[in-house]
């Protein structure tokens, strides 16, 4: 699992540059957040524009990353690409999570709300 | 555990296929090949199918003799046959979507039609690999594709645990208006499938499951 963070200011952008989120690295994936987001306290976006493909078990990885970061950082999702946002609208996830076009709108969003 | 291989399948067919690795299917997903002749117990003695009678059991024929029965058209004409022979690991299912998903866009299925295959299919075998063999790497699968006009019509055998009830469960998608800390984290599989694939169907056979969907875009949605 492919994964990078940067930080800047109070946002945390963590970008995925595996094609796949899947049963095969769900588990990876979770570990990786986990160790990319530990010891921060603002908000986490994930890059997932290079994401071509999710599974259920993918889906399910971020849901737990989000109830990892705990109710005080958000995590919010940037760059869906169209088959990936598929699988939130069918699984009503696109209304669990708050969804940026990408990374630049994404910071643009924290950048008006502060 | 049930180690039974399907019907009329040599036992070691294929052993290369059943490697778990980065490319465990590569070499097993023939475009163009027709399909074994798997005729299923049940139909077995009886003549092998040629696709001029449409079989009323999803075992046997082709999985577009199937969905034309389910459809009540006419048996299929000669379509493009994608079989694909698996070992049941996570990541050998990763490598037979991706090899599967290439050769079909290759013959023609259009993206729609393929990302919906490829999404059913994935919850499919993911429930194959964590339900039917427990996590288990040394069982298989086998995967038959038919590509009809608009259609892409598959059916996956494996030899492991029947599915509970031995029917397709019917689980609605999970309840999200719940407290961030009791969002679910699975139980999204069946659902999903349901939601992308039609005519769904699923046997036990001989100490084999049997699961076969069509799936086809749908107007209007966009992938």
């Amino acid at each position: 699992m492919d994964m990078a963070a940067d930080t800047q200011g109070d946002v945390t952008i963590v970008t995925v540059r595996s094609e796949r989120i899947d049963a095969a690295s769900a588990i990876r994936f979770k570990d990786r957040m986990r160790e990319l987001t530990e010891g921060g306290d603002g908000r986490v976006v994930l890059d997932m524009a290079a994401v071509d493909f999710i599974d259920s078990s993918g889906l399910g990885a971020i849901v737990s990353a989000m109830k990892v970061l705990g109710p005080e950082r958000k995590l919010e999702l940037a760059g869906l690409t169209p088959k990936v946002m598929k699988v939130f609208r069918l699984t009503r996830m696109d209304g669990v999570f708050t969804l940026h076009a990408d990374v630049e709108a994404a910071r643009a969003h924290g950048a008006s709300a502060a | 555990m049930v180690r039974s291989t399907p019907p009329d399948e040599p036992r070691d067919a294929d052993p290369a296929a059943l490697d778990e690795g980065a490319r465990p299917v590569a070499a097993s997903v023939a475009p163009g090949q027709r399909a074994p002749r798997w005729t299923g117990p049940a139909a077995s003695g009886s003549a092998p199918h040629a696709g001029r009678i449409a079989p009323a059991r999803p075992g046997s024929g082709r999985p577009a003799d199937l969905l034309a029965a389910a459809l009540d058209e006419p048996p299929a004409p000669e379509a493009p046959t994608l079989v694909a022979r698996l070992a049941s690991s996570s990541l050998a299912v990763r490598g037979a979507l991706s090899a599967l998903c290439r050769s079909a866009r290759r013959l023609g299925l259009d993206d729609e039609t393929c990302a919906a295959l490829e999404m059913a299919l994935a919850e499919a075998l993911n429930n194959v690999v964590e339900h039917a063999y427990l996590e288990d790497p040394a069982g298989w699968i086998v995967i038959e594709l038919d590509l009809m006009d608009g259609w892409a019509a598959c059916r996956v055998w494996d030899g492991g645990r029947p599915m509970p009830r031995k029917s397709i469960p019917t689980t609605p998608f999970p309840d999200l208006s719940v407290p961030l800390d009791a969002l679910p984290e699975g139980g999204f599989g069946w659902a999903l499938i349901h939601s992308l694939a039609e005519h769904l169907s699923y046997e036990r056979l001989e100490g084999c499951n049997c699961l076969t969907f069509a799936v086809r875009a749908a107007p209007g949605d966009v992938a």
